[in-house]
């Protein structure tokens, strides 16, 4: 995952957070956090926002601070909305969503960012799980596979 | 249920969150809570049984590391609280000394039973995680704590319960959980102690939370 953390660690990080923004309690909940601590407002980076949440690796802080400099990172990643960052676009979108009476759960998941390099958002509701009919809100993370960035970095170096 | 059989449930109590706060440190995590963020909103509704126009003492039951020593800094900060933390765990008072110990308006202490009257006792969360007791010791427990609150508040107290028929397997971390219908504990309030219930839920959590006040006539 761009050298932030180990690959293998990723799709429990997208399982965690699907768990906390998914249907039924899971999204009631984040609503009723986002209403009572503003988590997704300005004021709030979204390392700080997960971190309240927990949303990260738990028992590892190496891969706990990798996973907050890759959030960190996005702020320099394009979005789908032009002159906004990957960062500014996901807290918007949170904020936003999460701002509407009842809100569908967010589906997160991820694309190599050699094809597409800026955060993705579902521009209409999705069925993001092919075995399941929940529509959700769909953010795409971009994610640089690992070898491909220490190809960049020692090109980089010579 | 005796005695004895309370000081064993005390006793797997404390072992259990003695093991959590050993591992996960004095984080929400370390009270078997998912995150700063639920945690806080749980106090955000026991403390309304608190009038915080008034100076008032305050008797934290379960206190863990004194989260709520933090949640008071940051939403009450212009109250004039005495604070008292209450925990089963040693080394959840250890932590939570330490942690706190620029705030001299609040103390911990360990304790099975409340040492001292104050104007509110809450807890948070202490009646969720009945490990592997039967619903009816379980239940005895929490009909004692109850008492204790009562019997150690002058204006009322506040505490929290996971709701029956919850299904909310995405932040469980045991499954060995107590759940409960609030009629059930709104009548147990009313009848045992007279008190009046106020009911608190829809807040987004699988759980209630009951603001129980003296009525005049028992303070």
């Amino acid at each position: 995952m761009g050298g932030f953390l180990p690959d293998i660690n990723v799709a429990g990080l997208l399982e965690q957070l699907n768990l906390r923004f998914g249907p039924n309690e899971a999204i009631c909940e984040m609503l009723a956090l986002h209403k009572e601590f503003d988590l997704f407002s300005k004021k709030h980076s979204l390392e700080h926002s997960f971190a309240l949440l927990n949303l990260g690796p738990a028992n590892h802080w190496v891969h706990r601070r990798g996973w907050y400099k890759y959030l960190n990172s996005l702020k320099n990643c394009p979005s789908d909305k032009a002159g906004q960052s990957a960062h500014d676009r996901i807290l918007s979108v949170l904020r936003s969503h999460l701002g509407k009476g009842k809100p569908i759960p967010i589906h997160f998941t991820s694309h190599d960012s050699n094809k597409k390099m800026s955060v993705k958002v579902s521009s209409s509701p999705k069925q993001a799980l092919p075995y399941s009919t929940q529509e959700f809100l769909v953010i795409s993370l971009p994610m640089t596979p690992i070898e491909k960035n220490r190809a960049k970095r020692r090109a980089k170096s010579k | 249920m005796d005695d004895l059989d309370l000081a064993t449930l005390y006793s797997g109590v404390a072992d259990y969150y003695a093991k959590r706060v050993r591992r996960f440190g004095s984080t929400p995590l370390g009270v078997d809570w998912s995150c700063i963020a639920s945690q806080e909103l749980r106090f955000v509704q026991i403390m309304k049984v608190c009038d915080f126009t008034v100076p008032l003492a305050l008797n934290d039951v379960g206190c863990g590391y004194g989260a709520l020593v933090g949640y008071l800094l940051k939403r009450h900060a212009e109250a004039d609280i005495d604070y008292l933390g209450i925990d089963l765990v040693k080394s959840m008072q250890c932590r939570a000394s330490q942690l706190w110990r620029a705030q001299p308006w609040a103390s911990f202490t360990t304790a099975d039973c409340i040492p001292r009257t104050a104007d509110y006792c809450v807890a948070s969360g202490i009646f969720n995680v009945k490990l592997q007791q039967s619903i009816q010791h379980w239940e005895h427990f929490v009909a004692v704590t109850l008492a204790d609150m009562h019997r150690a508040s002058r204006k009322g107290f506040a505490v929290n319960f996971m709701l029956e028929n919850s299904n909310s397997s995405y932040n469980n971390s045991c499954d060995a959980l107590y759940k409960a219908r609030p009629d059930k504990w709104i009548r147990h309030c009313e009848r045992e102690f007279g008190s009046s219930v106020i009911l608190v839920e829809g807040y987004g959590q699988p759980e209630f939370t009951l603001l129980v006040q003296r009525q005049a006539a028992n303070c």
